[in-house]
């Protein structure tokens, strides 16, 4: 089996960064602005890359879906971003961010990656207070911290309960400043339909303009895709309906690897479900699981509501099984734990999906006013979403897909293994292994854009060796036309059945097989079903409209039909991984507490898939991760 | 419950629009407001109809994706809540809802309830932002910042550039979004050496797209789904005529720098 | 689409002054400075006036006195039509170009919680221009044409002729009334113009307005009242 090379520099782990960065080629200032680089996506990677390439003097082209930049989902992202500032004065440092990253990815990431995370960690901190980010802040003007999950030291930075909103925010307007001296074009409402490949190096993309749809493209001297995660491969997610894996799946089957899709994060704390309508999850902080306990009845179908159950009939099942955690044990043994509950058809609200999430004992302890003070903006948004009120009845919680580690494989310089391709942020296979810590998804996504790509990007131009292109290239002609052609073909179908029922389907078979425990009898009946409901897509699917106006479901059948690929894949991953690590549960390996069995002997490694043509098989190419600084170990939570 | 839903259907610029009339049966008072169109939808495509078309993204209310009118109330008659978050079950069975777009010169209609509200974009382009770099900024403990200034400006920062002040002011004006803007940099340190010039560009720019002028009428605060304050309105006049009071030529106008 | 098409910065050459008059917070900042300085004219007109009930030798000993002060009262004049008419073509100019930012209205109208005075600056203020229009025409140059009656220098004299006739009265009630509704929006929207706002003073500024607006349409409300109800007679 081929194995990859990450091209991590030699040396010691604390020096490695430093050392790339000495060697790294750099382009003449006044070069610069003869180089245009695309940027595709607008969170936090995207926005950060593309105002600092704009900053720099590259001519940037920047596209995004959303009708502006703003709209990223990074901007959902509640909780906060770590930083080792250790302004607490509580023994943090640079070394102990990276082995907490590393240790919360279950050992399943790269350690020069981390390391480098943790080191930048801090100027983004710096950088954003400079953007006029309105971080929370002592009485005394310093700013403010708070601790999280998987670290014993203090050092999450927030904006209220809104850091990836302000954090974006401030990227989106350094963007604008580009936009505005006219280093940085803006494509909003604009879609990557196809990567364009010239002699073995990315060269542009084709977009459809989301309101004319208008299908054009665009050729780079290099392309950076940062488009985040696939977590809306399982219909139901915290994602935003619009975020979808079409930009990253488009350049896999371009040649770029796509690596552990099997790593998927699923929360344990969203409200549940409602009904057959409902459109998408939202998370609700896992701060609340200090304050309230989390119960199911003990009795299967118990139609009683929760006031009128005695406590001797009430299941504390964290407290249970994880005596000294209890109800604070980690998100991906508490998410199973509520699985097996509602399983067992202890689940309670509609369809027996949720569990009880129980603040009556601490408002009878600290009183109904404490707990208002620590959770009242996530009490209100509850109420707003179930009608309910937390204080008088216990709120309902359910797990749901939250985050997505894997993604196209990346070296150290965040470049794919295609020349030219450099992929950031959740669209990455990423530095948080086979499991994400809180508070680090925006840390990544910001080092990637504003402190690691400005650089390493300058060392693939200044190498040069490009031909010359423009739009009459054979290769972009065939990209144009494959992407027209996919589209009169979506639209030809005229079928019986939506794209969103396509879409839900996918996603029962994912929840169901692929979800937070799977087997190989899961994973394998996957592997049967989804190619077929594939096949059914592309024979029945009713897609209305034309393709030359604003068309929103043919913007959604296109994404469909590439999750449609990337479920099988993520499938064939999970059951070639024979172990359990982080957010990949294989019920088969578990230790006899119930918790994940890692096999470091055999699955010390990222796994990297390749594409080798339409209802081919994949080729796997191997990573070895090294791990020269730190031990394995297994986590417990005894 | 039953609903009787009239929505304005636009093809696109040039076309007129229309309201029309859709008997809406199969309403669950758990759906969030976007959900029930989604149902409908559902049902139009199988009927072999256009579907209606309407933007949102994250619904949860923090990406400003989604608006619309429903009934004269941009996102709906709950305060403090987006269309997306709006949930069913403060209507009631028989109710006759009335969706609109959000209306503005300067928020030209792209299909039925979507629109281009890129001109919020020009307004930020104008100077809505600190002129500095990535890679050299000192040390963020050095720049001490009063809790409540802080405070104050993250209320101002919160604004999700839905649009709904626009939509809601009788003078279509974008006041309280641009307000808001030089509100949240203007409190900080870090916003203070462009504080007056970011004034003057962001307001003379809010005026060249089209937007209407702020007579402290106060439908925008009321319809703001984030509680943005007047407050912030006067904190920007207040910029403003201090911008135009210390103007002196060898500043280039708009902080762009 | 690119973002980057519409947009203008303002051109590098230009008066400060044009561009401030010609934004919507210049035009709204000389409305208030404006505003103000008409306010202190209506307190003091009506301050005078009130003298109507003290009889006629009180109230022509006072109309005598301000023609033969005639520095005062021609700044005055100038002052005020100055500020009239810089008020009006401010308050005019916001007015259309608030339309121009919406020509296509709402088909159903805006559940606004807006007070009524607030939406109504516009009308009410028109309303107030027509009034002293005519109201100059009527009482200070007594325009033949509509004061038949007029005797220059017996201001009393006039007062009450004008008050005798039923359709002035319920013009001139119409107009103030329509004065102390611009009023109670206008001393509190001056504020936030100028830049001011807190949440301290701002709320007693709302009530304080509307108090000055009913008050003041009251005093004026008095001398038609008292003309009408036999108290100021010949």
């Amino acid at each position: 089996m081929p194995t990859l090379d990450s091209r991590t520099p030699a040396g010691p782990l604390a020096e490695k960064w430093t050392k790339r960065k000495t060697d790294l080629k750099l382009v003449n200032p006044a070069n610069k602005r003869k180089y245009t680089i695309i940027v595709v996506g607008t969170g936090l990677a995207g926005a950060s890359a593309a105002s600092s390439f704009g900053e720099l003097g590259y001519n940037v082209l920047n596209f995004c879906f959303q009708d502006t930049p703003r709209r990223a989902h990074s901007i959902a992202a509640q909780g906060g971003i770590n930083a080792a500032k250790s302004y607490q004065n509580d023994g943090d440092s640079v070394w102990r961010l990276f082995y907490d990253t590393i240790k919360g990815g279950d050992f399943r990431a790269r350690e020069a990656n981390v390391y480098r995370l943790a080191e930048v960690s801090n100027n983004i901190i710096d950088q954003a207070t400079a953007q006029g980010v309105p971080f929370a802040r002592e009485y005394g003007g310093t700013l403010a911290n708070r601790s999280f999950g998987g670290a014993l030291v203090s050092r999450t930075f927030y904006a209220r309960g809104q850091t990836g909103q302000q954090l974006l925010i401030g990227a989106y307007q350094s963007l604008m400043r580009q936009v505005e001296l006219g280093k940085v074009k803006m494509f909003p409402r604009t879609e990557m339909l196809d990567l364009i490949v010239i002699d073995g190096r990315a060269r542009g993309i084709v977009t459809r303009d989301l309101v004319t749809g208008k299908v054009e493209s665009f050729l780079a001297d290099a392309v950076v895709l940062a488009t985040g995660g696939y977590g809306n491969l399982y219909y139901l997610s915290t994602n935003a309906k619009g975020s979808n894996v079409t930009a990253a799946w488009r350049a896999h089957r371009k040649g770029a690897f796509f690596a552990n899709p099997c790593y998927t994060q699923i929360h344990p704390t969203c409200i549940p479900r409602a009904g057959e309508y409902q459109s998408k999850l939202t998370l609700m902080s896992e701060s609340l699981r200090n304050d309230g306990r989390i119960w199911v009845p003990k009795k299967s179908g118990d139609g009683r509501t929760p006031d009128q159950i005695p406590e001797g009939e009430r299941d504390y099942y964290l407290e249970r099984k994880y005596p000294t955690y209890g109800n604070l044990a980690p998100r991906d043994i508490a998410s199973r734990a509520a699985k097996q509950a509602c399983d067992a058809g202890l689940g309670v609200g509609p369809g027996g999906l949720g569990v009880y999430l129980d603040f009556s004992d601490s408002i009878k302890r600290l009183g109904a006013k404490a707990i208002g003070e620590r959770y009242g903006n996530l009490f209100d948004m509850y109420n707003r979403i179930t009608g309910e009120n937390p204080f008088a009845v216990p709120m309902r919680i359910y797990p749901a897909v939250h985050y997505t580690m894997g993604g196209l494989w990346v070296d150290y310089d965040l470049m794919s293994n295609l020349p030219g391709l450099f992929v950031l942020g959740e669209a990455n296979f990423s530095d948080h292994g086979a499991n994400r810590l809180g508070a680090s998804a925006l840390m990544q996504g910001l080092a990637d854009g504003y402190f690691v790509i400005p650089y390493t990007i300058g060392d693939y131009l200044a190498r040069g060796g490009l031909a010359k292109a423009d739009n009459g290239h054979a290769d972009v002609k065939a990209a144009e036309a494959a992407v027209n052609s996919r589209e009169k073909k979506l639209l030809g179908i005229n079928g019986k059945h939506t794209v969103d029922w396509f879409h839900k389907k996918l996603g029962e078979i994912m929840w169901e097989n692929v979800g937070m425990a799977r087997t190989k009898e899961s994973l394998e009946k996957a592997i049967q079903e989804i190619p077929a409901l594939r096949d059914q897509f592309w024979r029945d699917v009713k897609v209305p409209g034309v393709e030359g106006e604003f068309n929103q479901e043919l913007e959604k059948a296109g994404r469909v039909a590439d999750f449609l690929e990337l479920g099988e894949l993520l499938s064939r991953d999970a059951l070639d991984r024979n172990e359990s690590c982080g957010g990949h549960f294989r019920s088969e390996f578990q230790t006899e507490d119930g918790e994940a069995k890692r096999n470091d002997a055999e699955y010390a490694y990222a796994a990297a898939w390749e594409w080798t043509g339409e209802n081919k098989p994949w080729t796997l190419n191997k990573e070895p991760l090294v791990f020269e600084n730190i031990q394995l170990q297994t986590r417990s939570y005894k | 419950m039953r609903l009787t839903l009239e929505i304005w259907r636009q093809k696109g610029a040039d076309d007129a629009g229309r309201f029309v009339r859709y008997d809406h049966d199969d309403v669950s008072e758990h759906m969030s407001f976007l959900e029930m169109l989604d149902v409908l939808n559902q049902k139009l495509i199988g009927k072999g109809e256009e579907p209606v078309s309407f933007d949102s993204d994250c619904r949860e209310g923090i990406c400003g994706m989604c608006g619309f009118v429903v009934n004269g109330y941009p996102h709906g008659p709950q305060p403090l809540t987006t269309v997306c978050q709006l949930h069913m079950r403060h209507f009631h069975d028989g109710d006759v809802l009335r969706l609109e777009p959000f209306r503005a010169k300067a928020f030209p209609i792209i299909r039925d309830l979507a629109i281009d509200r890129s001109a919020l974009d020009r307004v930020i382009m104008a100077g809505g932002y600190t002129s500095i770099n990535a890679g050299g900024p000192r040390d963020a403990n050095s720049i001490l910042v009063g809790k409540k200034e802080s405070d104050l400006s993250m209320d101002a920062a919160a604004c999700i550039g839905c649009g709904a002040c626009v939509a809601a002011c009788p003078n279509a004006s974008a006041s309280l979004f641009t307000g808001g803007k030089i509100s949240h940099l203007g409190l900080l340190p870090q916003g203070e050496p462009e504080r007056k010039t970011r004034a003057l560009s962001m307001v003379e720019r809010h005026n060249a797209e089209g937007f209407g002028g702020c007579t402290v009428i106060g439908a925008c605060a009321e319809a703001c789904p984030k509680g943005l304050k007047l407050d912030f309105i006067a904190r920007m006049n207040k910029d403003y005529l201090a911008g135009t009071l210390t103007f002196r030529e060898e500043a280039s106008g708009g902080g762009s720098g | 689409m690119s973002v980057a098409t519409a947009s203008t910065a303002a051109p590098a050459k230009v008066s400060r002054l044009s561009v401030f008059w010609d934004s919507q917070v210049g035009k709204k900042f000389v409305s208030a400075v404006t505003g103000v300085l008409l306010f202190v004219f209506v307190v003091g007109h009506i301050l005078g006036n009130l003298q109507a009930f003290q009889g006629a030798a009180k109230f022509n000993a006072y109309a005598q006195f301000l023609q033969n002060t005639k520095g005062l009262i021609w700044t005055t004049r100038i002052v005020m039509l100055g500020a009239l008419i810089l008020h009006a073509t401010a308050g005019i100019q916001l007015y259309l170009r608030a339309r121009a930012a919406r020509p296509q209205p709402y088909r159903v109208p805006l559940a606004n919680p807006a007070t009524v005075s607030s939406k109504t600056m516009i009308w009410t203020g028109l309303l107030t221009l027509a009034f002293i229009v005519y109201h100059l025409l009527d009482l200070t140059l007594g325009a033949a044409l509509v004061h038949s009656g007029f005797v220059h220098g017996d201001a009393y004299l006039n007062l009450v002729n004008t008050f005798r006739s039923t359709g002035k009265v319920l013009f001139y009630g119409v107009s103030v009334i329509g004065l102390g509704l611009h009023l109670s929006h206008g001393l509190y929207s001056l504020w936030q113009s100028l830049g001011f706002r807190h949440p301290l003073w701002t709320p007693s500024i709302t009530k304080a307005a509307v108090l000055i607006g009913v008050v003041l349409a009251i005093a004026y409300l008095s001398i038609p009242a008292g003309v009408v109800a036999g108290l100021i007679r010949l």
